[in-house]
């Protein structure tokens, strides 16, 4: 009983302890002044520039618009991966016409479509979008074509000998077996998702994190480009939480995720 | 063999290749209503492909299998394989119940109770022992009244008394239900216990059809148990370069 509670004391505490330590020695080398405020603003001052950033409104008009450019990019991209993936999962044909152009394509770094992204659509909303989309697209496709592929054929088999119909063996055993794979395929979006956002809106655009990031710099405003990179860690946290919530609500049957549902 | 037309299942003139190779050449078969046939064969000549083709899972090069019952020619089969196949994400009595109506979801908690696991329904399969697992298998065998089950070797990864119970118990279904069972398997014990008759399968086809009149459930220690258990054992080793001194 104690060992138990000890141990899920440890278990919230102790990934808390690095974030601790590097806010304080953050805050030690900047308030003795070691450090020029220009470099790198104490603490105190990145806190009082985000509650005024937020009092503004201007921190939550530009999250709200990078949230949505990320989930637009997340909803075309991920939801085409994941089509296509079980397209080429279920069926032979598809797998053999799609799979190999679809592999070559997974080989060109995302970034090195920007060129061509800008001679397409120039550098507007559609661009990032763009560059988004195709960055959830791979891991989302591949994991969900691998799920689908991997599926025990034994399980299948006896789906079909219990009298099992198409859908049903389609419903109650390849989509269940397949979704630990699909899942994690979205934790992997998630994270492209984030490092292609920075980068589409530091780029180039006229609201968002990375805009306002950007503005802040040209202004030597480190603060505000700390509360700005901030954000983006938090934001990543939030969707790996979201993620990882999505296992154990969705798999609570599979060992890994321990708790009983 | 005047009572074809009475037997639950009628196999004729089975054959199957893989790749040019003859896996069962000319297999026939009658399985009467009621009746437990154990087939034994050294692994690799053909028990699973014949037992696979009765269940519908692939055809046969010629041959056919008839049933006197069920429109698609063989009623109401069922399968239980060498491993349980269970569905990992569907709690036990889910996994019982597969394909049964809401209506009938009952019939998962009586087959359940009948292999002895009814407080286990809640649980996931993973947290169950092999044993454990193919009773839910057997127990989802048996939660949709088959008129015909066919068993793959269900027991050849369990412990040697594991098995011992799950052979007491598949007899005890077994007289309940009154269903029609094909067991292969590869020991020679098991083929004594369980079947009513055995037969023996060498190069994909059928060398011994021995009946075994004895009462159930049955003395293993009993002189002739013990000669028909030797009579199975001898079959399997016909072809052999050294047959020994069995
Ligand atoms: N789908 C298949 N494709 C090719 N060869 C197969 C296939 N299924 C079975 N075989 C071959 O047929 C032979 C008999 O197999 P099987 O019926 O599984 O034997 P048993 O169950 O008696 O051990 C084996 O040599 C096996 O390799
Ligand atoms: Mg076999």
């Amino acid at each position: 009983m104690t060992v138990t509670r000890l141990g899920s004391l440890r278990q919230t505490l102790f990934p808390w302890i690095v974030p601790v330590a590097a806010v304080t020695v953050w805050f030690a080398v900047t308030v003795t002044g070691h450090v020029p405020q220009r470099i790198l603003p104490s603490p105190i001052t990145v806190a009082n520039s985000a509650i005024a950033l937020t009092r503004s409104g201007e921190l939550p008009r530009d999250l709200a618009v990078s949230a949505a450019r990320a989930f637009s990019g997340l909803l075309i991209g991920g939801g085409l991966g994941f089509t296509l993936g079980f397209i080429t999962g279920l069926s032979t044909t598809a797998h053999l016409v799609f799979d190999s152009s679809i592999q070559m394509f997974r080989t060109v770094p995302n970034l090195a479509l920007l060129p061509l992204v800008i001679v397409w659509f120039g550098i507007g909303e559609e661009a990032r979008i763009f560059m988004i989309s195709a960055a959830v697209f791979f891991p989302l496709y591949l994991n969900t074509h691998h799920g689908i592929r991997s599926v025990d054929k034994g399980l299948v088999e006896m789906g079909s000998v219990y009298g099992l119909n198409r859908g049903g063996i389609f419903t109650q055993i390849i989509l269940p077996a397949a979704l630990p794979s699909i899942l994690n395929g979205l934790r992997l979006a998630l994270g492209t998702m984030w490092v292609t956002l920075i980068v589409a809106e530091t780029l180039a655009a006229e609201a968002g994190i990375g805009t306002m990031t950007a503005q802040a710099r040209e202004f030597m405003r480190t603060d505000i480009v700390l509360v700005g990179t901030i954000v983006y860690a938090l934001l990543g946290k939030l969707a790996d939480a979201i993620a990882r919530l999505l296992e154990r609500k969705l798999l609570p049957w599979n060992p890994a995720y321990s708790s009983r549902g | 063999m005047g009572t074809a037309e009475a037997a639950l299942l009628n196999v004729a003139g089975l054959h199957k290749s893989y790749s040019g190779r003859e896996v069962l050449r000319g297999v026939d078969l009658q399985l009467q209503y009621g009746e437990a046939v154990a087939i034994v064969g050294k692994s690799g000549c053909g028990k699973s492909t014949l037992l696979r083709i009765i269940a519908g899972l692939e055809k046969p090069d010629r041959g056919t299998v008839t049933s006197s019952r069920g429109s698609e020619g063989r009623g109401n089969v069922r399968v239980m394989f060498q491993d349980a196949r269970l569905l990992p994400w569907k709690r036990v009595r889910d996994n019982v119940a597969l394909n049964l109506k809401p209506v009938e979801r009952d019939r998962a908690i009586l087959a359940l109770e009948q292999v002895g696991l009814q407080n286990r329904g809640d649980e996931w399969p993973s947290v169950l022992s092999g044993g454990q697992k193919q009773r839910v298998a057997l127990a989802r065998a048996l939660a949709s009244s088959p008129n015909l089950l066919l068993l793959d070797e269900p027991l050849g990864a369990l412990d040697a008394l594991t098995r011992l119970e799950m052979q007491q118990l598949i007899e005890k279904v077994w007289k309940e239900q009154q269903f029609s069972m094909l067991l292969v398997t590869h020991d020679a014990e098991e083929a004594a216990a369980l079947g009513d008759r055995v037969i023996s399968l060498t190069d994909g086809a059928i060398t011994l059809d021995h009946k075994i009149e004895l009462p159930r459930p049955r003395n293993r220690s009993h002189p002739d148990f013990i000669r028909a258990k030797q009579a199975i054992l001898a079959s399997l080793i016909v072809g052999e370069p050294d047959p020994g001194e069995e």
